[in-house]
């Protein structure tokens, strides 16, 4: 089992791809399919997971992911739309001061979550759940709970909708913010330093580290990791909707935990996470293919995720034993 | 309830092999009903793996086990409490929530009439359990709430609701202080006084002599002596765990006169500590005695900033050290090495990691990137310099014995080079080969200059390693001793705060 694990996921995509392959040729193995229904579509959760790894390194969740996603995507996008909520018409925004603010947004929001859990102790389970009702409804209250249309201004939604060599670009911010993330985690002694207080935090501050920053810097990145994701999807679909970042918080987590289970003795990592999230769309994107009912298409997913993690759930009881 | 199930438990010829390594060599020993037997040895000595075959958890290649002179095979560790034999770790399986009753008789079925738990019955029977071995706990406190020692009377007395034969009892006072410790012991007596046979492991030695009646001795997983603990002494048990004599284990002091002050510490105040003062020279290992509770740990910490002081000034060459900072003392070349190497000394990843990280940023391109090359050669030179015996640098550190992490945790704070290097008990856990090697390692530290300053509760190692040796008393220096021809009385006396004549405080 221990040998198997780094190319058990890999192996289960494979898997994947080969059933469905099999069952739906002229659907399923298809260059749009492939490029624009699994890549394009997965790109957001993938950054989004790819910043979750960064917290679950340090020993934490975020689970504010999609109420400070829709937050950071509706202040962006009330700048850039050419009519008020109700209506009235006015002059759409600079793209380059919306983003900015949405960015701004998802980093003032990550600092928060990191002051609640690193320097006022808060468990980050109840802080980042509480946090999310408290981002996503001020979000909500911002558009009054309505879709934000007409972002087609000035190239924003332009440039989230092209394609380059057939690949939505979307694709290349995921595949740049994971990099970067790759990079950070693996080759940075900042990297080293959030292993190593998630690994075990009395030892890294006897070793000299300031772990209430490292944890503190892990949840201002995540913050602006999500406010990318959020804002790069309201720009893909033309429309900023605070409630299309949902499903992010599950999908994010899960993505890390299947990466988990997949390499490195357990612990969190880039590569691994970004596997898990592409196993996650996969599955999903071939059931649609089937007749399968919508929600038992849901059950398979979900059971699917827990399934994916039992392996090593089961040799950690052996452990124990 | 034991008396009509004691038997002696033996064990023949066990062998074990892991790939081409023996970890265990023909070995046979018995433990009697009533009798406690001491099970010494070095890390690596087989010690683990004998309790581990013994509880079900391991497999021998060859040999057998008997329970009342019948051959039993123990496969599993439900086959190791059905043949009665109970392990008590280092690690207690308490429930907090749950209460001390329940706790007890976890493994047993809840009694109960009509579906409702008769609490009459089960806090009974856990009070029985008590009773057996002395002790008068409440047992309807959250178990969460117990001291240490309470703690692991909770777990002997699980043991024994399973109609133990053999309790086996791995480093059993690692976290209890001395008066724990010697109520840890008393219970023991009774129970062996009731028929159970109890094989006892540590690396205490001074415990084990005044506990055990018998001992077995193992070396490169061979039995290399047995009899009774009367009949030898502490030195003769030392030379047959490391084939070397007791005095043999320490290096001879230093040569020269200690010099310059290099730390300066007047008037600290903070947990425990009161009034604390030290002095540290360069060339000079100072050991810090006392009994628990009496602020040792706590004036290292706050020495090192590793906690903040309320009051009072430490200064390092004449600098002030700014309170409550780690980085901070580390930065004016203070470390310390903490005194729980799992809880609060390593992180779960390779030699590497473990060993270079105090000194990240030296170890990067100007703090952006590691710089692999570098940190590599970092790592293999302090694990070189300790001799760390591993397959490989990337090796994790939570598979290596105690006194090779023990060694990985030194090598980080050496790796910053102090000029002051403070030690919270340096070697517990550790095998006594390691310990020799840790001992040497100090004194030659200090022959180069370093001021070391050395936490320890056994008294030998602290005569024997340092030059002075500063006694607290509830947080509170009460004495300041010549190590050399120092005894362990007077010493102790001194803990207790009765000042030997013999020994000139220093001025």
């Amino acid at each position: 089992m221990h040998r198997l694990r780094p190319i058990l996921g890999p192996l289960a995509l494979g898997f994947l791809l080969l059933l469905f392959g099999s069952l739906y040729p002229d659907r399923f193995l298809t260059r749009t399919n492939i490029l624009v229904n699994i890549f394009g579509q997965v790109a957001f959760v993938a950054i989004v997971a790819s910043v979750q790894t960064i917290v679950m390194v340090v020993g934490d969740f975020d689970l504010s992911v999609s109420g400070l996603a829709a937050l950071s995507t509706v202040m962006c996008a009330t700048i850039l739309n050419t009519a008020t909520i109700d209506g009235t018409p006015k002059q759409a925004g600079s793209v380059f001061f919306a983003v900015l603010l949405g960015l701004v947004v998802g980093l003032l929001g990550g600092m928060l979550n990191g002051i609640l859990v690193s320097y006022l102790g808060v468990l980050a389970f109840i802080a980042t759940l509480g946090m999310t009702v408290v981002y996503s409804n001020l979000a909500r209250y911002r558009v009054e709970g309505k879709p934000v249309y007409g972002l087609v201004q000035n190239n924003f939604v332009a440039a989230a909708q092209g394609k380059t060599f057939g690949v939505p670009n979307p694709v290349f911010v995921a595949v740049g913010v994971a990099a970067a993330v790759w990079f950070l985690l693996d080759q940075t002694p900042l990297g080293r330093r959030m292993y190593a207080v998630g690994g075990n935090p009395d030892a890294s501050r006897y070793s000299g580290l300031n772990v209430p920053r490292v944890r503190f810097t892990a949840f201002a990145l995540c913050g602006v990791g999500v406010a990318i994701a959020g804002i790069l999807q309201a720009a893909s679909n033309a429309t900023a909707n605070s409630t299309a970042p949902d499903p992010w918080m599950l999908q994010s987590i899960a993505g890390v935990f299947l990466g988990m289970a997949m390499f490195r003795n357990g612990r969190p990592n880039l590569p691994g996470t970004i596997l898990g999230v592409l196993l996650l769309r996969t599955l999903d994107n071939g059931l649609n293919y089937t007749s399968i009912n919508d929600y038992l298409q849901s059950v398979i997913s979900g059971a699917a995720i827990v399934i994916a993690v039992l392996p090593p759930a089961l040799s950690r009881l052996r452990e124990h034993r | 309830m034991t008396d009509s199930s004691s038997a002696t438990v033996s064990v023949h010829g066990l062998t074990k092999r892991y790939g081409t390594s023996t970890v265990l060599d023909h070995v046979s020993l018995a433990v009697a009903p009533g009798e406690i037997r001491a099970l010494l040895g070095g890390n690596g000595a087989g010690k683990s793996t004998l309790i581990k075959i013994l509880s079900g958890v391991v497999r021998a290649d060859s040999g057998w086990v008997e329970v009342g002179g019948e051959p039993t095979v123990i496969a599993t560790p439900r086959d190791a409490s059905a043949a009665g034999i109970a392990t008590l770790h280092q690690e207690l399986a308490i429930v907090p929530g749950l209460s001390v009753a329940e706790n007890v008789l976890l493994g047993r079925p809840t009694p109960h009439r009509l579906g409702r738990v008769r609490w009459g019955m089960v806090n009974g029977r856990a009070k029985e359990l008590f009773a057996l071995l002395g002790q008068d706990i409440d047992v309807r406190q959250d178990a969460a709430r117990l001291s240490p020692v309470a703690k692991t009377m909770t777990a002997i007395a699980r043991a024994l609701s399973l109609d133990a034969r053999l309790l086996i009892l791995d480093e059993p006072t690692a976290s209890l202080t001395d008066q724990e410790t010697s109520q840890l012991f008393t219970a023991v007596r009774n129970l062996a006084a009731s028929g159970v046979g109890v094989l006892y492991v540590s690396h205490r030695l001074d415990e084990i002599v005044s506990l055990c009646g018998t001992y077995s001795v193992l070396r490169n997983g061979q039995l290399v002596a047995e009899g009774a603990m009367a009949e030898t002494s502490p030195d003769a048990l030392i030379t047959a765990m490391a084939g070397r004599s007791f005095d043999a284990l320490f290096p001879p002091r230093a040569s020269l006169p200690a010099g310059e002050p290099r730390l300066v510490a007047r008037g600290l105040h903070g947990k425990v500590v009161r009034d604390g003062e030290i002095d540290l020279l360069t060339g000079e290992i100072v050991g810090i005695a006392g009994l628990a509770g009496s602020g040792r740990s706590e004036l290292l910490r706050l020495v090192a900033g590793a906690q903040r002081r309320h009051r009072g000034s430490v200064t390092v060459d004449g600098r002030p050290l700014q309170r409550g900072s780690i980085p901070q003392a580390q930065a004016a070349g203070v470390a310390l090495v903490p005194q729980e190497r799992r809880a609060d000394g390593l992180v779960p990843d390779s030699i590497e990691r473990n060993v270079n990280l105090t000194r990240l940023r030296a170890l990067s391109w100007g703090g952006a990137a590691v710089a692999r090359r570098r940190s590599s050669a970092h790592a293999r030179e302090n694990a070189d310099r300790l001799d760390v015996v591993r397959q490989s640098l990337r090796q994790q550190v939570l598979t290596l014995s105690g006194g090779n992490q023990q060694k990985i945790l030194l090598a980080k704070f050496l790796a910053l080079d102090p000029s002051v290097l403070l030690l919270d008990e340096p070697t517990r856990g550790v095998d006594v080969g390691t310990k020799a090697e840790i001992y040497s390692l100090l004194r030659s530290l200090a022959e180069a200059g370093t001021a070391v300053c050395v936490v320890s509760s056994e008294l030998s190692e602290l005569i024997g390693l340092c030059d002075r040796i500063v006694v607290l008393q509830d947080g509170t220096k009460v004495a300041d001793l010549a190590a050399a021809g120092l005894s362990e009385e007077a010493l102790l006396n001194a803990c207790y705060g009765r000042i030997p004549v013999v020994a000139e405080p220093r001025s």
